[in-house]
């Protein structure tokens, strides 16, 4: 993997096709699965990742690597994600349903999803959490990602982070618990 | 089937610590992120952003930034200090928080600690917890007004 500083010089110095190349292929997968488990379905999340690359693009020339270029872009990508459930919220809303009754839907029809009921109830879950909630819920619940990388991500407190966090989890195992034997 | 049954019983009334759940069961098109890049690159060309970003994290001037911040905050306590709470308070706060507010400010050291460890369960102060409803949009003296009233 080439050097992240060398990377943006070769970029600003108007090579800038052949730096964002190698941007994409260093960090491309990894932003991809960070907005894929929060988002669940792949067009979504194909959608947000190609986003998030074309704002870093716009930016990258100002970039002036006070945090590292991968906390930058996870930065982006969050508040596309963010922007994009708000988005979808008013939609669901509009159309007069939940966003776990729209999530069972798409995900019986997903080719890209292959888990079992148990599975689809745990993402049935995280689709009825608030935004900023699902977010954080899956950084640490899929990645543990440390609480103070989630906070320079978010620009919120890890004390803060930490109430989110617990107060989602509970409400993911009340739901799945309350569901599992329904489907059994 | 995630194994998480014997004898028809959890084996653990916490089914989110299994060890399958956690690997999402996600898969993408073969190929996908080979192509990648070429597809970023074909979105860049049309998306007309390739002189002008849009996205600023570092202001090159702070001090307008500032300035507005603090007249805001300065107008924000001259309102709370002559006017009463108004439901503007929850304007911009998710359906979700709202209907959360008693369960969040009822999160004790003891029921976070179910799942967290100690040390975890100890920096969630009710402070914390205020000021992450804060962020989610509700007004932080509205909350420590439903915190006196809980009380």
């Amino acid at each position: 993997m080439s050097d992240d500083g060398q990377i943006i010089r070769q970029f600003k110095a108007g090579q800038k096709e052949e730096a964002f190349n190698q941007i994409v292929k260093n960090y491309g997968e990894r932003l991809y699965w960070h907005i894929r488990r929060i988002v669940i379905v792949h067009e979504d999340a194909d959608d947000l990742l190609q986003e998030t690359f074309v704002k870093a693009w716009g930016a990258l020339d100002r970039f002036r690597g006070d945090s590292g270029l991968y906390t930058w872009l996870y930065r982006i990508a969050t508040n596309e994600v963010i922007t994009f459930l708000n988005r979808k919220k008013i939609d669901t809303t509009a159309a007069l349903s939940t966003e776990p009754e729209l999530m069972a839907a798409r995900l019986k029809a997903d080719r890209n999803f292959d888990g079992d009921k148990l599975q689809r109830l745990l993402q049935e879950a995280i689709a009825s959490l608030p935004p900023k909630q699902r977010v954080v819920f899956c950084e640490r619940y899929y990645n543990e990602t440390p609480y103070e990388d989630i906070s320079k991500a978010m620009g919120t407190s890890t004390g803060a982070l930490k109430a989110s966090y617990h107060h989602a989890y509970n409400k993911v195992l009340e739901y799945v618990k309350a569901r599992i034997d329904i489907d059994y | 089937m995630t194994e998480i049954f014997k004898n028809g019983m959890y084996k653990s009334d916490d089914i989110l610590q299994n060890e399958e759940l956690r690997k999402a069961p996600m898969t993408v098109p073969e190929g996908y992120f080979d192509t990648l890049g070429e597809r970023v690159m074909q979105r860049v060309a049309t998306s007309g952003k390739q002189q002008h970003g849009t996205v600023r994290f570092t202001p090159r001037k702070w001090w307008p930034a500032a300035a507005a911040a603090c007249l805001a905050a300065i107008v924000a306590a001259s309102l709370l200090l002559w006017t009463p709470l108004q439901p503007d308070a929850t304007a911009d706060a998710d359906d979700e928080i709202l209907d959360a507010i008693p369960e969040y400010l009822d999160l004790s050291a003891e029921s976070i600690a179910e799942y967290a460890s100690e040390e975890e369960a100890e920096d969630i102060s009710q402070d914390a917890i205020i000021e992450y409803l804060a962020y989610n949009g509700l007004g932080s003296a509205y909350l420590y007004e439903q915190l006196a009233d809980a009380e």
